[in-house]
């Protein structure tokens, strides 16, 4: 409402920027709550692809047209449509796994983002709400600057020098003090490229019996247990003691390990967990 | 704090013959970085290419040690061209507040002779050794290791520094253990190997006491400066306890090379090393390092007549007990081995009674003479299938025609016959001795005189003359050329080496050596007795042949020596302790090894209860902690995540905080 | 129009997107809450460079749009890799840092 009541004071202009935005604004929130909520990974996307045209459309009320179209090419366009292949490709749109059912996990990461949400809106965002941040429209003249509010400039000048608006101001900028980063970027697509395609290859994994382990590894390796198993095992094999020849000591050594490997799996506790996981 | 002090009193004793300080950069000795720079590389190449060249891959180690020797020659050259005390800058190797120290090169008459004894005869050895390790599983490694001492020993005889000649020392001592553990495989070899290398540690305490003495009076560990500040050239200024205290302390760590009295023990042990390995280190070079420590510091010697005397007499005793030891050992190599001991007390007799390039002039000889004699033992073995009991030999001086005439002229030499270099060498130490008023050593020297000419004999006409007494399963031959070859240079070098270089007691080598070593005119020596030069020759000349004549009684041809060790005409009590080798192994085992341990058991006990109790205390509080805190690690990527988000929220409080 | 409300709303969206990378365990979904948080930064920048006038902001947004591009190909062919090998998507099915 003090949105409103702010739009409605300032000019022509303004009431269509906050209008834009208010709109935009609650779409863009609403698909990013409706994407990670969602069960079917399809839905997710969808609702992601809906949130990047709502940014798309607040980028136009920012000033920068030309991110506007990029966001929607690049990312509503080639980024999540590499999304759905994917998901369609390995056919995982039914997620059987969902949303954590952890309660205690599920708690503690609303309150952590909450608490980092809430942190960056009274920390920073403060300064740049009073009026004199207000872009697209004259500041009050009465309106006292202070040290912790930061005017608003606005592109509408630069936009205007430019011959092509919004892409000439970027374009000027990316080709003569970015000409190296955007080099780099160049290079970095192509090595991403190569990468992808590096990586998206079908290996004849039967042929190469080098590539198999991680099949029949299990996942969840006490490796207190193994270490244990591996240490007897050298030590028998060795025939005797490794470090010290004290009797009373190696009988005491072998007494641990014995110990620790039939107590272990009970006595774990990250196993407990485990078990509420599932 | 004496600084000041000794240098005003330098300039006064320098009425003795002395040399310039040459910072030289041209010319060989510009070079003599290459001489042990040479050998280092041959070491490693040999062990990089030994797999792919094989056996070819010795000629490396033959061509670099060829390379350092004509190097050698080159520098000796310079030197007597222009003499002086030549000093070749290199780069710094310790540059610590007054400890300054480089890796400067010190070139002068004493290091040429060093350097020529040593790259010479360890080519020879190179040579023989191409023959003599035939066969042997780690043939390229045993060339590497001789590469890397030859390294070494140029490194000791050319460092500029106490400190500099220490690297050297200790990595001599390092190749002296490679070498003779290089047949590692059998235990007792091994085990000489440790013994060779703990006891050369005593000496090296000794050695290090020694030059943090003399770091602490000079406030240098540099033989000379060009500021004339260097130690040597300080010394004049000693006061005599602390030239006592200096000298005793550096003859320690000479001892121990130099396996004089109480620390001769591992020589003898040493030669489970290859037989070349013997020859170079343990009778040629290495073993004389301590002659070359003690002459290199003669200027501090000298102002302590005690610590001369005491050197004069372990040397003299050294040379007794060892000589009595060889006489009845069996082993051919022992009986050389007890015979270095007894040379090396020789050269510290002439170090001891102020003939310093005596001393050194004796090591010269002895090296050309046991060295021979040590690569005739070898060829012997080779042709005896490793055999080495003397008594299992016998005539075989028909089938090893060159190694019998090259041994004789080295028994001849090592017997003081003239004109053998050995001959000239003894004798003048002995005369020496006699001047310098030593008159118990000298006697005790003619005794021992007598002893090795007997010993060494006996050690002849055992393995060349009589009737051949080994097995029919021997087929004893001469040996290929690359081992008789060395033999017969050495056999040359035996022969005509002392009378070319010091035909008398002044001659060429001693001018030579003069500017090096001090000059012996402000001690204050004893009054000689009334023989003169003459009757001293004639004395030694008489104890030679005596020697050689009991020994030809006891052991000639005519004898009937068939019934092996059984037949040893010397026989009773006192032959028995000679056998046993005075018990001294048997009492260090007593005293260091029974009791020794004895107390380290009751030591052990602060190890194993303080020491280890802390370390497993430390292990444990560590794993008791580890025990905790490894429930943070619960694998789950939103743990970490969660971490991290912990972590931005509260940098973020503390940024408010901050700011407001 | 205060360019803060801007600031809030991509401070909502990332607080959003961190509690999806949270809360799910399936890694496709995760990586598109990595978008959304990726997303919520360029809007500041956006914001940023209106607020001071200059286009050094929304070059930095081109420049992240650039490596999203990269790391969506590079991270999803790393996907489908890890789902031919372990048959699951679920994050915490690899828990071999486990302590």
């Amino acid at each position: 409402m003090d949105l409103l009541a702010q739009a409605a004071s300032g000019g022509n202009s303004n009431t269509a920027e906050v209008i834009l935005f208010v709109v935009f604004a609650v779409i863009a929130l609403g698909a990013g709550i409706a994407m990670v909520t969602m069960r079917n990974i399809v839905h997710s996307a969808l609702m992601l692809v809906i949130n990047f045209l709502a940014i798309a459309g607040l980028y136009l009320g920012l000033q920068s047209a030309f991110l506007s179209i990029v966001q929607v090419i690049v990312y509503a366009g080639a980024i999540m449509v590499l999304f759905l292949f994917v998901i369609m490709l390995l056919g995982v749109d039914r997620d059987d796994l969902l949303v954590e059912s952890n309660k205690r996990h599920l708690a503690g990461a609303v309150l952590g983002a909450g608490l980092l949400a809430a942190a960056l809106l009274f920390g920073f965002v403060g300064t740049y709400t009073s009026a004199e941040s207000r872009c697209g429209d004259q500041a009050p003249a009465d309106v006292l600057r202070s040290e912790d509010t930061q005017p608003c400039v606005g592109l509408d000048e630069a936009n205007a020098a430019s011959d092509s608006g919004s892409v000439g101001v970027v374009a000027d900028r990316l080709f003569t003090r970015y000409t190296f980063p955007f080099e780099v970027a160049a290079v970095l697509l192509t090595v991403a490229t190569i990468g992808a395609m590096l990586l998206g290859r079908r290996h004849d994994r039967a042929a190469d019996p080098a590539f198999e382990p991680s099949a029949d590894v299990p996942d969840d390796i006490d490796v207190e247990v193994a270490m244990a198993a591996l240490e007897s095992q050298r030590r028998a094999a060795a025939g005797a003691p490794l470090v010290t020849d004290d009797p009373d000591v190696v009988a005491a050594d072998r007494a641990r390990i014995l110990d620790d490997e039939t107590a272990d799996p009970s006595a774990d506790p990250s196993a407990e967990e485990d078990g509420e996981d599932a | 704090m004496h600084t000041l002090v000794l240098a005003t009193q330098a300039t006064e004793g320098a009425e003795h013959a002395s040399n310039a300080f040459l910072e030289t950069t041209s010319g060989a000795i510009g070079l003599a970085w290459l001489i042990p720079i040479l050998p280092l590389l041959g070491f490693v190449l040999v062990l990089v290419t030994a797999k792919s060249l094989r056996e070819r891959a010795a000629f490396i180690a033959i061509t670099m040690s060829t390379l350092s020797f004509v190097l050698a020659v080159a520098v000796f050259f310079q030197v007597s061209s222009e003499p002086g005390t030549h000093v070749r800058p290199m780069v710094d190797f310790i540059n610590a507040g007054p400890l300054q120290v480089s890796w400067d090169l010190l070139i002068d008459q004493l290091t040429a002779v060093m350097l020529l004894v040593v790259t010479g005869v360890g080519t020879l050895v190179h040579v023989y050794s191409l023959g003599y390790m035939h066969g042997d599983a780690r043939y390229e490694r045993f060339f590497a290791y001789l590469n890397l001492f030859l390294f070494s020993m140029l490194v000791l005889v050319l460092g500029s520094s106490f400190l500099m000649l220490f690297v050297g020392w200790e990595l001599v001592g390092l190749s002296s253990y490679l070498l003779i553990g290089f047949w590692f495989e059998n235990p007792e070899y091994a085990a000489a190997a440790k013994k060779a290398f703990i006891t050369n540690r005593v000496g090296d305490v000794s050695f290090m006491v020694a030059m943090f003495l003399i770091f602490s009076t000079f406030g240098t560990l540099d033989f000379f400066t060009a500021d004339h500040s260097g130690v040597l050239e300080l010394a004049g200024g000693l006061n005599s306890t602390t030239a006592l205290a200096i000298g005793l302390l550096l003859m320690g760590g000479a001892a121990a090379k130099s396996a004089q009295i109480p620390l001769y023990v591992w020589l003898p042990d040493a030669m489970a090393g290859p037989t070349p390995v013997s020859a170079l280190i343990h009778a040629a070079t290495m073993v004389t390092a301590g002659v070359y420590l003690t002459a290199r510091s003669s200027s501090i010697l000298v102002m302590n007549l005690d610590v001369l005397t005491v050197v004069a007499w372990i040397g003299v005793l050294t040379a007794l007990m060892a000589a009595l030891i060889a006489i009845r050992q069996n082993d051919i190599k022992k009986i050389l081995a007890y015979s270095t001991v007894s040379q090396l007390g020789y050269m510290f007799v002439g170090i001891g009674t102020g003939g310093f390039s005596e001393g050194v002039f004796h090591l010269v000889t002895h090296a050309f003479f046991k060295g021979l004699l040590f690569l005739a033992a070898g060829s012997v073995m080779h042709a005896m299938a490793n055999k080495t009991d003397a008594w299992k030999m016998g005539g075989l001086r028909k089938v090893m025609p060159l190694t019998f005439w090259t041994s004789a002229i080295a028994w001849l030499a090592i017997s003081g016959v003239p004109p053998f270099a050995g001959f000239f060498s003894k004798d003048q130490i002995l005369t020496t001795a006699y001047e310098h008023g030593f008159t118990a050593v000298w006697a005790l020297g003619v005794l021992t005189a007598v002893l090795t000419a007997f010993y060494m004999s006996r050690w002849f006409f055992l393995i060349f003359l009589g009737e051949a007494r080994y097995g029919d399963d021997v087929h004893p031959h001469e040996s290929p050329t690359s081992m008789t070859a060395p033999l017969m240079v050495l056999g040359v070098l035996s022969l005509a080496g002392g009378a070319v270089l010091n035909f008398t007691h002044h001659g060429p080598f001693y001018r030579w050596l003069e500017p090096v070593v001090a000059g012996t005119g402000d001690v204050a020596f004893a009054a000689h007795g009334p023989l003169g030069e003459p009757a001293l020759i004639g004395i030694s000349i008489v104890a030679a042949v005596v020697g050689i004549g009991l020994a030809y009684a006891l052991y000639g041809p005519h004898r009937d020596l068939s019934q092996g060790a059984m037949s040893e005409p010397i026989r009773g009590p006192l032959a028995e302790l000679m056998e046993r080798k005075f018990f001294v192994d048997e009492a260090y085992e007593a005293v260091f090894v029974t009791f020794g341990g004895w107390v380290s058991e009751r030591l052990a006990v602060f190890d194993k209860r303080v020491i280890d109790g802390a370390v497993n205390g430390a292990g444990g509080i560590t794993s008791l902690g580890a025990r905790v805190t490894r429930r943070a690690q619960t694998g789950l990527l939103r743990g970490y995540l969660g971490g991290v988000v912990a972590g931005t929220v509260v940098l973020v409080a503390v940024l408010l905080v901050q700011v407001r | 129009m205060p360019i803060g409300y801007y600031f809030a709303l991509s401070a909502m969206m990332f607080c959003i997107g961190l509690a999806g990378v949270l809360v799910r365990r399936n890694a496709i979904v995760l990586f598109m809450c990595v978008e959304l948080m990726l997303n919520a930064v360029n809007l500041t920048l956006a914001g940023g460079s209106r607020l001071w006038g200059g286009a050094d902001g929304q070059v930095f947004v081109f420049f992240v749009i650039v490596v999203a591009a990269a790391e969506v190909v590079v991270g999803l062919a790393l996907i489908v890799n890890i789902f031919f090998r372990r048959g699951t998507l679920d994050v915490d099915a690899p828990r071999l840092l486990k302590g």
